[in-house]
């Protein structure tokens, strides 16, 4: 588990500093270019502006986390049973409620809790599992179904004001990182698109 | 407040050329669509749930190896912040505020904590003598880089729980995010270029 022996690239100055490899201002279509080579090989490279990939990401999710919350609080929902409710729709079939926890991350007591919630509200249903019946699981009923929808209109209708503050560096280093999270960050396409994206805000 | 009427321009399929490649890994991975949205609600939101499912585990990674590497989950954001501001210039504390999405007092707070560990110093800006920035040192980023690194061979054997469409899929809820769906000003610019 321990270190596996890589040294990070960080340059230094006299005074124990670490300097900023790259400090040209238009540097977006180079930086584009370095986490368009996947997170690992842009950390070995440089490591500096991985990082800075990693710190858009890390902004624009706590920026669109607080967002979905405000809106499913707007929409009735406490923020939690939201996010349980966009897990046990989007799941393929009745999700049993110990899958509700796992996918949340969160304790089976809770996870019943907010199941039991939603029930009451009338926006899931419960069911035996066919296959074992000490098993119960849940779907989303119509109403539920529409809570969602309304959520999710209000969400895209304010992420848009958040985005036109963020900068092509923002965008392009934030879906660097999430495509890491995701395990698509060596993927061919991700390069093709950040270079195609590099030359436009190389010309604009 | 849906506009389920507006159909998103498609990605032109005629050219061929790297430029059509880039525009082709862009629809795959951005192109949410509306009426995508609409008529296919339910695959939808499993993107969504994939998504944040995905986001939750990797926080809970990054959390518990900054705690590994003695630090508290916030300061660990904190320095993530601040070294990946750059280091010629650093972050002010309310621009590290901002970027964090707490107070202020907080932020600076946060900033003494990590300067008392040796992680960051404060500088005098130089162009605004009452201004100070903060700047990670040389052990700062050496923490980083071992967080980093236990990340990275942790995150790993998440990625393998989803299939291949579904990673590209749940991609496309962080396209959103970062406002690369099909309306954007980046989109539109991207098939632009495609059609030139």
């Amino acid at each position: 588990m321990m270190s596996s022996g890589r040294t990070p690239v960080i340059k230094e100055d006299t005074e124990g500093h670490a300097l900023e490899p790259n400090t040209v201002k238009d540097g977006t279509a180079e930086l584009l270019a370095l986490w368009g080579k996947g997170a690992h090989a842009a950390s070995d490279l440089d490591f500096a502006n991985h990082v800075k990939a990693i710190a858009h990401a890390r902004f624009v999710l706590r920026k669109i986390l607080r967002l979905l919350d405000e809106q499913a609080i707007a929409g009735g929902l406490q923020p939690l049973q939201h996010q349980a409710l966009l897990q046990i729709f989007g799941a393929e079939g009745p999700l049993p409620v110990n899958k509700v926890a796992d996918r949340l991350d969160i304790a089976p007591a809770l996870a019943s809790r907010l199941v039991r919630q939603l029930e009451e509200k009338g926006l899931v249903h419960r069911a035996r599992i066919p296959d074992d019946r000490r098993v119960s699981a849940v779907h989303a009923s119509e109403a539920g179904i529409e809570v969602l929808r309304g959520i999710d209109n209000a969400v895209h209708h304010h992420v848009n004001h958040f985005q036109r503050g963020l900068s092509d560096e923002g965008k392009f280093g934030a879906l660097a990182t999430f495509s890491f999270y995701l395990g698509l960050d060596a993927d061919p396409r991700l390069a093709l698109l950040l270079s195609a994206a590099g030359r436009q805000a190389h010309h604009h | 407040m849906i506009a389920a009427s507006r159909s998103p321009p498609r990605p032109p399929e005629r050219k061929l050329g790297p430029m059509n490649d880039a525009m082709r890994a862009y629809s795959k991975w951005a192109d949410i669509g509306d009426a995508k949205r609409s008529r296919e609600f339910q695959a939808y939101v499993k993107n969504i749930a994939d998504a944040r499912y995905v986001t939750r585990r990797v926080f809970r990674i990054v959390d518990e190896q900054a705690k590994t590497h003695g630090l508290e989950p916030l300061l660990h954001q904190a320095l993530l912040q601040v070294y990946g501001a750059g280091q010629a210039h650093g972050i002010t504390v309310s621009t590290l505020a901002a970027r964090l999405d707490v107070a202020a007092a907080f932020a600076s707070r946060m900033v003494r904590r990590l300067e008392e560990m040796g992680l960051v110093t404060r500088e005098a800006s130089e162009s605004d003598r009452r201004a100070t920035n903060v700047v990670a040192t040389a052990s700062g980023a050496q923490k980083l880089a071992e967080i980093d690194d236990e990340v990275h061979h942790n995150v790993a054997f998440l990625q393998h729980q989803l299939r291949e469409d579904e990673r590209l899929s749940a991609l496309s809820i962080f396209a959103f995010y970062v406002g690369l769906d099909p309306e954007s000003a980046i989109a539109e610019a991207i098939r632009a270029a495609a059609e030139s």
